[in-house]
């Protein structure tokens, strides 16, 4: 037995306590978790899906390619499968720890509360734009067969879809998780946030503004083609139209404000699991 | 048990200066501890105008303070958990004893920085626990929750965190192997912790709390859901993380498994410290008043009628299927009762005391 006011000697090896290194660990460490889970999977076979039925499309019936291309990204992918992958891990990113009860595991680790949760919404951002950026380009190559057009002329397309998803994934997928921190509740949350703001103010001039989802279409060269007709007239002359850049700009505050907010909530969030 | 007086200087920087100083080698242990005399305090409520401030610190443990705790309180809205808990925990186990919902696991969250204090601070080596992510380096802790990543097998669950304490992937990986070799469970390390019992869970969850080897511990009921022999095995092992020097902070509301580890208790009830010490002071107290103790045999009547002549028995009392009995010497008639069944051919059914566990100490400490 050791003496009273003796500190006990304990000998472990070397290690590094610096936030960086310990925020960068857990991005990696619960990338991998992710990116292995069974809901990952699951998530990319409904992200396939499109691809799998435009490959039957490009075999069985004269369809240009590009077209199919343009039209599952605008009425497919952005409106429906980018906000449902989001919402499956944006969401979850605290949430599940905290229904899971694992959460406390994590609080005890020498990272700070504002370090944990950059690194987990990072991992869940990463895990979304695999999840997301893949099946695009795979949509892509199934519709560069049934088109005739050299690559080069599809290129420019291809990147503004794939700009548009990624930038749809990062901010999504922040706005999930920001109401996961806010309400410790993700998947009824974020359900009504994406009929109110993603569906309803998506449809009203002006209002649109306040969704993502017009900002992708901005950042993918769409026009507000799919707004209701007379609204429009009743408000504006002519439906509004920004550059690609103010898109990114504005869903880049969106995303920088649901982290930052979050952020400073989940710092002084109590965990009573 | 040491008992000092503990002058205030800032919650940071908690300096004692003890009255009665105890070298290691007087450190209770088991049995030895009970026949040293030894200080027991009993906490109550302070009067009306009474200061309760510096004089009321409990301190407890061996060597210099290592956790702090001042004047904590913790409310769930109108409902308090912890009320005004000051503390001075040094080296060593020590037990943390109450009846379920006195306030045991709210403590040791509060402890542990999962919950922001109402009023107070805890402080571990001098640095506040909550939002100081640094203190999480030395410290350890076993949630009574039974929650894993499930897909995990035992190793990587182990590792993982380990990695989370700063560790390369190797020494993690050897730390973990350890940490799972000191729990015994290195033959089921690879299995899915989905597929373990509830024993092997409750091991894990203590081997992930010892892999990076932080010298402050919390155990939260780490003994729930173990069997005999792994009972054994934590309970040896909180006693020689004690014994390393290392803070050891140890809940249970089960009397006997606490007084297996550490006779050195803090006892709580309705969130508040209503006693501290020995552990067999506090025991030898309450046997100098008479214990009840319930027996089930075949025949009550004639079994009872056996045990009449002693004197020790002041009182039996028959219920719808048998009987209390109340002694003064509650050692020997834990002993008489099995033989005389046996002796006599009596069918013994049950023998339990609502005496012998934690509810007499309260009804004892807190009339």
């Amino acid at each position: 037995m050791m003496s009273t006011s003796e500190a006990p000697k304990i000998e472990r090896p070397p290690r590094s306590l610096s936030s960086p290194t310990l925020g960068l660990r857990l991005l990696s460490l619960d990338f991998g978790r992710q990116i292995r889970a069974r809901k990952t999977l699951t998530l990319v076979a409904i992200q396939l899906l499109p691809v799998v039925i435009a490959a039957v499309f490009v075999i069985w019936r004269d369809v240009d390619g590009m077209n199919l291309f343009r039209n599952t990204i605008e009425h497919v992918y952005i409106p429906l499968l980018l906000p449902l992958a989001a919402l499956f891990f944006g969401g979850p990113t605290i949430v599940n720890e905290i229904e899971g009860r694992t959460i406390t595991y994590l609080t005890l680790r020498p990272l700070s509360r504002a370090t944990l949760f950059l690194a987990k919404l990072a991992s869940s951002i990463s895990v979304a734009l695999v999840a997301t950026l893949l099946p695009v380009l795979a949509l892509f190559g199934v519709c560069m067969i049934g088109s005739g057009d050299p690559l080069g002329d599809s290129l420019p397309m291809l990147g503004a879809a794939l700009g548009a998803v990624a930038v749809g994934a990062i901010t999504y997928t922040a706005i999930f998780a920001f109401l996961g921190v806010l309400f410790s509740a993700t998947l009824l949350l974020g359900i009504v946030y994406f009929v109110v703001v993603e569906l309803v103010f998506a449809a009203i001039p002006i209002i649109e503004l306040l969704s993502v989802k017009f900002h992708l279409r901005t950042i993918a060269g769409f026009t507000s083609s799919d707004r209701a007709g007379f609204l429009d007239r009743l408000i504006l002359e002519e439906p509004l139209n920004f550059e690609w850049w103010f898109g990114v700009l504005i869903a880049g505050l969106m995303a920088s404000f649901a982290i930052i907010v979050s952020t400073l909530v989940f710092r002084q969030r109590q965990f009573h699991v | 048990m040491s008992t000092t007086k503990t002058t205030e200087s800032g919650p940071d920087t908690p300096e004692t200066t003890p009255v009665e100083p105890k070298s290691s080698s007087e450190e209770p242990e088991g049995s030895k501890a009970s026949k040293e005399p030894a200080k027991v305090s009993v906490q109550n409520d302070p009067k009306e105008g009474e200061q309760v401030g510096v004089d009321s610190i409990v301190r407890i443990g061996r060597g210099k303070t290592v956790v702090a705790v001042r004047r904590l309180s913790y409310w769930y809205g109108q409902v308090i958990g912890v009320n005004d808990i000051s503390l001075d925990i040094g080296q060593g186990v020590v037990g943390l004893l109450g009846p379920n919902g006195a306030g045991k696991s709210t403590l040791l969250k509060l402890m542990t920085g999962q919950l922001r204090p109402a009023t107070g601070m805890v402080t571990v080596n001098n640095q506040r626990v909550w939002n100081s992510s640094k203190t999480f380096a030395e410290l350890g802790f076993v949630p009574e929750q039974d929650a894993f990543y499930e897909e995990m097998t035992g190793r990587q669950f182990v590792t993982h965190l380990t990695r989370l304490q700063g560790f390369s992937a190797d020494d993690a990986t050897e730390l973990a192997a350890e940490a799972i070799e000191t729990v015994s469970l290195t033959e089921q390390a690879d299995r899915r912790i989905r597929e373990y019992s509830k024993g092997m869970r409750q091991r894990i969850k203590i081997a992930q709390a010892l892999a990076h080897k932080p010298t402050v511990l919390f155990f939260d009921e780490p003994l729930s859901g173990t069997d005999p022999v792994g009972r054994r095995r934590i309970i040896d092992l909180i006693r020689e993380l004690g014994d390393e020097g290392r803070t050891v902070f140890v809940s249970s509301h089960i009397l006997h498994e606490v007084q297996a580890m550490t006779s050195d208790i803090v006892l709580i009830n309705r969130g508040k410290v209503v006693a501290d010490g020995n552990l067999f002071r506090i025991r030898e107290l309450i046997d100098e008043h008479p214990h009840r103790i319930y027996v089930e045999c075949d025949k009550s009547r004639e079994f009872a009628a056996l045990l009449t002549p002693f004197e020790d028995i002041s009182e039996i009392q028959f219920s719808e299927r048998g009987f209390f009995v109340s002694t003064d010497d509650p050692d020997a008639c834990y002993g008489r009762i099995p033989r005389l069944s046996l002796e006599h051919g009596f069918k013994l059914q049950a023998m339990t005391s609502q005496d012998n566990n934690l509810s007499a100490i309260f009804r004892f400490l807190v009339p």
